[in-house]
């Protein structure tokens, strides 16, 4: 791992691994819950019971941010965040090309730096002319028949596919929940877990959970990521093709295409994403000038076969 | 003092050999400890605590410390504030997605239901690869 992925496992776990559990006390919180949740147990924390001790694991959730959700949690926001998006695009009900996502999908998630999520790697074709693609926290990850058409080879699909890839790795989807709800959503949990509010906290739970979902869909749909956001899924895409074996190049081919494609003023991929040339530009440096090797035709064969259902 | 992780993923894949490829030697079910052996890179060797077998997992299967199912022990209660444990299936979770499913009945969960039955076994996806003429460069040996 070279990014801020493996960075956050080796903060979570290596450090652990080397030196024990002996420092699993001063992790992780933020340094403004850190110390409130630090000044109020060594005054009350002690003998506080009830109220008092909701109130110290209140504001230790203040502390809390995207990174402490757990993969189930992320799964569960995904799930949903995929059930919204499929009432933008309906579902393409094609058992072979899903299959042929599927697996081409879910070979490019085994190379990336985050190839265990929950519940893992889904791939689903969606039956739109619009050029899109989603990637829902978790791994759910939608792709619209008008973005299969930018696609002239099974590696520039696999470049479609691998860059949605890096906005699981990145944990891009879960960034665009407000922080503020973060807090209150780690607030929330913890008055929860000591069962003092039940269906009130499980409630609240549920309004958080929503305008969670709303977040987030806003991002993929309307408002898209921010340019350095592109940038790393793209950056992640042409590592994960280089692992697998596919050309990266073939990112910039299929860019080339999507800016031959692409309609301006539809609210598809020209509103959520840089212009194709823009991405091009990042992506010729990242890639180098590699020659290009030719494909073979097993490969160009399947690849036809597939475009034929599309 | 041996360190215990704890699997975070709904299906870990314990390997052979640190690579994707290796074959599968079982599957690792949400929140089973294991003992950790040594690490490479990205993947870690592990004992499994229930029935003793060894092998590799990703990193990413893999969280520190013990995760806590029951909802009413003293663990939990003071999960919050503690990083030695985490909670399953609290937060955002089953129960809450019941709850949104309730407040917004129109929304059809039954596609990303089948979504999750998109399975590839890596069998599958080794003879993919090898029918595409795909050299891999390391992620997949």
């Amino acid at each position: 791992m070279k990014n801020s992925t493996r960075r956050e496992f080796l903060e979570k776990t290596g450090a652990l691994i080397v030196f024990g559990l002996m420092f699993a006390g001063c992790k992780t919180m933020g340094t403004l819950g850190q110390n409130m949740g630090n000044i109020l147990e060594g005054t009350v924390g002690q003998s506080g019971g009830g109220n008092v001790g909701l109130a110290l694991k209140s504001a230790k959730a203040i502390g809390r941010n995207f990174t402490d959700f757990t993969p189930e949690q992320e799964y569960y926001i995904g799930r949903t965040v995929g059930a919204q998006l499929l009432g933008k695009y309906p579902p393409f009900d094609n058992s072979p090309a899903n299959n042929y996502a599927n697996i081409l999908g879910q070979t490019l998630a085994q190379a990336s730096n985050l190839p265990e999520t929950f519940g893992g790697y889904h791939f689903l074709i969606q039956d739109s002319d619009e050029i899109n693609a989603f990637a829902a926290p978790g791994g759910f990850i939608f792709i619209t028949k008008g973005m299969i058409r930018c696609c002239d080879s099974e590696d520039a699909f696999a470049a479609v596919l691998a860059h949605e890839i890096g906005h699981i790795q990145f944990r891009h989807g879960i960034q665009s929940i407000k922080k503020s709800r973060i807090a209150d959503t780690f607030a929330t949990i913890g008055v929860e877990s000591a069962k003092q509010f039940g269906a009130k906290g499980l409630g609240r739970l549920v309004d958080l959970f929503e305008e969670s979902i709303i977040d987030i869909t806003k991002t993929l749909v309307t408002d898209g990521y921010s340019r350095s956001f592109e940038n790393e899924a793209d950056q992640a895409a042409v590592d994960i093709m280089k692992r697998v074996g596919y050309d990266p190049a073939c990112l910039m081919d299929m860019l080339h295409k999507m800016e031959h494609n692409l309609i301006p003023g539809r609210n598809d991929f020209s509103q959520t994403h840089p212009e194709p040339k823009i991405r091009i530009e990042t992506i010729q440096t990242l890639v180098g000038h590699i020659s290009r090797p030719g494909q073979p035709e097993s490969r160009i064969n399947r690849f036809q076969q597939f475009s034929k259902m599309i | 003092m041996a360190d215990i992780m704890s699997v975070q993923v709904m299906k870990g894949q314990l390997r052979k050999e640190p690579s994707f490829l290796s074959p599968v030697l079982r599957i690792l079910s949400y929140t089973e400890t294991v003992t950790v052996l040594s690490q490479k890179e990205d993947w870690v060797e592990i004992k499994a605590d229930k029935d003793g077998v060894n092998g590799w997992l990703h990193a990413s299967a893999l969280t520190a410390g013990k995760i806590e199912l029951d909802p009413g022990s003293e663990n939990v209660k003071t999960a919050v504030s503690s990083d030695e444990y985490a909670l399953a299936g609290k937060g955002f979770s089953k129960e809450v997605e019941k709850g949104y499913k309730s407040k917004n009945p129109h929304m059809n969960f039954s596609w990303i239901d089948k979504m999750e039955t998109f399975m590839v076994s890596h069998e599958n996806m080794k003879a993919f690869l090898q029918e595409g003429k795909v050299i891999s460069q390391g992620g997949i040996s």
